[in-house]
């Protein structure tokens, strides 16, 4: 079985004269040349399309990996921002709460004439104000945790990465990627027994499933490119 | 022609073997392709919900620490608001008490103030706002916020965590199953590849077998990847949640039950009912329920008696916790619980098996050592339980965790609550909670359970009540007898008075007041025995009743230890209602100074029913003025009036005769110290809380002093 039937004059095929004799056989050696490579070909394309979709979602697993590490270590500085966030809220909250309640008794004294007393109280209101951050109370004096909150947020930011989520998208978008290349390579794996059919067969058995293999592996192929780009 | 191309092979005879191995490998190198594209998925999925779980526990973590400091932001509001209203009242009394005082009007302006302050603060917390305050008690449902502020939501963020986990962990049990299956496609291409080296049989067999087994992997393979992975339904995660808020807010008492507190129980059991019914198989829910049970049953059964619903409880418990355990959570605690449930539920056997295997999970647990202890002393295993006992001992001063002292201490109120209900087995069980208390002394005050064999005698020749006296010193007053209850109205701690020759110089005095069976650990005090004394002296006195806050009414017991070992025990009830102390009304008062020949008219007049009483004697005239609610009998007030026929000071006369109105008012004989505050405030007005009323003071000049009592 070298491949050849395929290539014979088939019955009742003539050809008149030696030259034609000799173009039609030149045609059939070629032919049969290239109905001996293209399964060859073939088989070592998928190899080599294999290795490549293989190779790719490696990388892809491991950019994956690399991108959750980094969302995990956002995520923790950000869990440490929030909580030295809330802490530095209680202890700006109760000093706040503290200067405001001697402020009001000041203001209630210094309404009743009582301003020597009144002085006692702003005196004595000042020992918290130390601790707490103008810059976040209101148009009415009030302290607004909310804004502060958010500024020591902001402040962590500037300092490390605390966003997760940016590294979860790219992280999502790579295992998504490993997933469109394994349906590639789903696809382009149904090339192998076509291929290898071809490679043993002869005759319109071996163009077919050639060709199949062929058709199978290009739209492989084009599915590895889309998910790469 | 089609028909004929269609049937045959387009093999040569002498190559069709060679053919179909060929083949068959290519096919079985599409079906390994195919299973390890799926277990890179399966393991990418398995990556990516780990990720995600992790993420998860990360912000867990960082919502309990956020909640925690909120609730302590929250606290403190409340800390302050409560401070405020104490403020307003300390300058109102001030001012109240010394009206004509230069700082009175400061006083006042700043009662005002601190009023206007305390509103002010109520609009800074949510634990000052409705649903979690009353304005009409002034109290705030701490547990209530606590379920809802802490519990609630870090229980859901651990809960999620946990089902994602899980999603992951099942991915990876895929991604392996997965790897199982290339290894038997690999053990298939082997035959194969194998086989078509070979000649008949040989080959035969080969190619069948690896054909099967490609098969098989085929067919394992395909079941796998078209099988949906479990998740736990979201709204199945946020009932567990739920039923383990409401379990903390119905739990918040465990030495009372009230039938709001079995409401929520049976709020928390049909949440936990409702989420196995979205997902039959979570762990979770059904431990959530179980603690529902097992909480319910329990203070069912020892706060109220045993009963079918206690009993019942206690078995849909048992189930849930063996469904648990099935679900795969193996921790200590589901199986202390469930050997708990075990116990209630009358099965000893399976309880100790259950509790066996808690403690080779959790030896170091003393609560759990205790727990077997009384498990082995109900089943009349005394010398089991006796070494239990004794190994829970040592493992809470050898451990860092204090399951220890706590934990001792809630076991102890369940030894005792056993010993109730076991009569057979009372007398073991209170001397296992008598050690327990007894080591819990030793290791506060010197490290170490080790109490000493030869106990001192010890005498108690009293225990009398405390109060605050005018003057800010702590005051004997009453008597307490034991087993008696102890109505004093003012009472705000006790003294206990002792006596011993035996006690040596130096050992470790230690009291120990339980309310209610729960240990107060306010009242606990340790002191050296004075130096070459036979008597020592214990005040027994909260800050609360350093700031004259009555005792709490309940059951109380004082365990008295000198190194650690009991030497006396006294016990004593204080009633809720004990005031105010008066112990006659007006017209009771009108009918004695009648009996001892004073003249008393009665009139009614706009401030109610007025009886007056007179009387002339030692140069100076004595009035008493009782008025009284004409409807109801109710105290509006009693004024006593000393005044001197002439300018000789009345002080001494109405001291006498105030200090006699008092003490038949009160029942006591405890009026020297009001009389002493009487004479230091001169004719000047003043005024105190005493006994449950409103004292005042005045006078004029140095001839005429009165004294009235205001309900």
């Amino acid at each position: 079985m070298d491949g050849t039937d395929a290539a014979l004059p088939r019955e009742g095929e003539q050809d008149a004269t030696p030259e034609g004799r000799e173009r039609r056989a030149r045609r059939v050696r070629r032919a049969t040349a290239l109905g001996n490579l293209l399964p060859a070909i073939l088989l070592a394309a998928l190899g080599l399309l294999g290795a490549v979709v293989a190779w790719r979602v490696a990388t892809a697993g491991s950019a994956a990996g690399d991108e959750d590490r980094a969302a995990l270590t956002a995520a923790r500085e950000r869990a440490s921002a929030t909580v030295t966030a809330e802490q530095q809220i209680a202890q700006t909250t109760g000093a706040w709460l503290d200067y405001e309640r001697g402020q009001r008794r000041a203001a209630a004294l210094d309404a009743a004439g009582f301003h020597d007393e009144a002085l006692q109280e702003r005196q004595v209101a000042t020992s918290h104000w130390f601790l707490v951050r103008p810059e976040y109370l209101d148009t009415q004096d009030v302290y607004d945790p909310e804004q502060h909150r958010a500024a020591i947020l902001q402040a962590a930011a500037t300092g490390s990465d605390i966003d997760p989520s940016a590294h979860e998208i790219a992280a999502d978008a790579e295992y998504a990627r490993v997933h469109e290349l394994l349906i590639a390579a789903f696809i382009i794996v149904l090339a192998l027994p076509l291929a290898t059919f071809s490679e043993v067969s002869r005759g319109r058995w071996r163009l077919v499933t050639g060709v199949g293999g062929l058709v199978a592996m290009v739209v492989g192929a084009s599915l590895v490119a889309a998910a790469w780009l | 022609m089609r028909t004929r191309f269609a049937l045959r092979l387009p093999f040569a005879p002498e190559d069709r073997a060679k053919a179909y191995s060929g083949l068959a490998l290519a096919l079985l190198t599409v079906l390994a392709t195919m299973v390890a594209g799926l277990q890179t998925d399966a393991s990418s999925n398995a990556q990516r919900g780990k990720r995600i779980a992790d993420r998860q526990a990360i912000e867990a973590a960082e919502l309990r620490g956020q909640v925690e400091l909120q609730s302590g932001t929250q606290y403190a509001i409340w800390e302050r608001w409560y401070e405020q209203v104490q403020r307003q009242s300390a300058s109102t009394e001030a001012a109240q008490a010394n009206p004509d005082d230069p700082r009175a009007p400061v006083l006042n302006t700043l009662s005002a103030a601190d009023r206007q302050i305390a509103d002010w603060m109520t609009t800074q917390s949510v634990l000052l706002q409705p649903p979690y305050y009353d304005p009409t008690t002034t109290r705030s449902d701490f547990t209530a916020y606590n379920a809802d502020y802490n519990v609630r939501p870090t229980v859901l963020a651990e809960l999620r965590q946990k089902a994602e986990n899980a999603v992951a962990v099942k991915w990876d049990g895929r991604s392996s199953d997965y790897i199982t299956i290339l290894t038997i496609v690999a053990v298939a291409l082997f035959f194969f590849g194998l086989g078509s080296q070979l000649r008949r049989p040989a080959r035969s067999v080969l190619a069948i077998a690896g054909a099967g087994l490609g098969l098989v992997a085929l067919a394992w393979a395909g079941a796998l990847s078209v099988a949906q992975l479990p998740r736990v339904p979201d709204q199945a995660i946020r009932d567990v949640a739920e039923s383990t808020a409401l379990f903390s807010v119905a739990r918040a008492r465990p030495n009372e039950l009230t039938d709001a507190e079995k409401a929520t129980f049976d709020r928390a059991i049909a949440t936990a009912d409702h989420a196995l019914s979205l997902d039959g198989t979570y762990a979770e829910a059904f431990e959530a329920r179980a603690k529902a049970r097992i909480g319910y049953s329990e203070q069912l059964r020892f706060l109220e008696g045993r009963s079918s619903k206690a009993d019942e409880l206690a078995g849909g418990a048992l189930s849930d916790y063996q469904a648990t355990l099935e679900a795969d959570d193996t921790s200590y605690v589901t199986w202390a619980n469930l050997g708990w449930a075990s116990f209630l539920q009358g099965d000893l056997p399976a309880a100790l098996s259950a509790v066996d295997r808690s403690l080779e999970l959790a030896p170091t647990s003393a609560s759990l050592w205790v727990e077997r202890a009384s498990i082995r002393a109900i089943a009349g295993d005394q010398t089991g339980a006796w070494a239990d006992v004794e190994a829970g001992l040592r493992a809470s001063v050898e451990t860092a965790q204090d399951s220890g002292q706590y934990g001792l201490a809630v076991s102890r109120f369940y030894l005792v609550q056993l010993a109730e209900e076991q009569p057979a087995h009372a007398e073991q069980l209170l001397a296992m909670e008598r050690r327990i208390a007894e080591a819990s002394v030793a290791v506060t005050v010197h490290g170490t359970p080790v109490v000493p064999a030869d106990v001192p005698a010890v005498d108690v020749p009293s225990l009398v009540t405390l109060r605050i006296a005018p003057d800010g010193s702590v005051r004997e007053s009453q008597p307490v007898a034991a087993g008696a209850p102890s109505g004093d109205p003012d009472a705000v701690g006790y003294r206990l008075r002792l006596h011993s020759s035996d006690v040596r110089d130096g050992s470790m005095l230690s009291a120990r007041l339980t309310l209610n069976g729960i240990e107060d650990a306010g009242y606990s005090t340790d002191v050296p025995w004075p130096a070459g004394k036979t008597e020592a002296t214990v005040d027994l006195l909260t800050p609360f009743g350093k700031a004259h806050y009555a005792v709490d009414p309940g059951a109380y017991e004082l365990q008295v230890y000198v190194e650690g070992a009991t030497v006396a025990t006294l016990s004593w009830s204080v009633p809720a209602e004990r005031g105010p102390a008066l112990v006659l009304t007006a017209s009771q008062v009108a009918e004695q100074l009648k009996g001892l020949s004073w003249r008393c008219t009665r009139a009614t007049n706009a401030e109610g029913l007025v009886d007056r009483c007179d009387a002339h004697g030692r140069g100076a005239q004595f009035t008493a003025v009782l008025t009284q609610n004409p409807q109801t009998g109710a105290l509006v007030q009693m004024q006593f009036v000393a005044t001197s026929d002439d300018e000789t000071p009345v002080l001494g006369n109405a001291q006498g005769f105030f200090k006699y109105m008092l003490e038949q008012l009160f029942g006591t004989e405890q009026g020297d110290d009001l009389m002493t505050w009487v004479a230091e405030r001169g004719p000047e007005f003043g005024q105190i809380r005493a006994r449950g009323t409103w004292l005042q003071s005045a006078g004029e000049g140095e001839t005429k002093r009165w004294m009235t009592i205001l309900p």
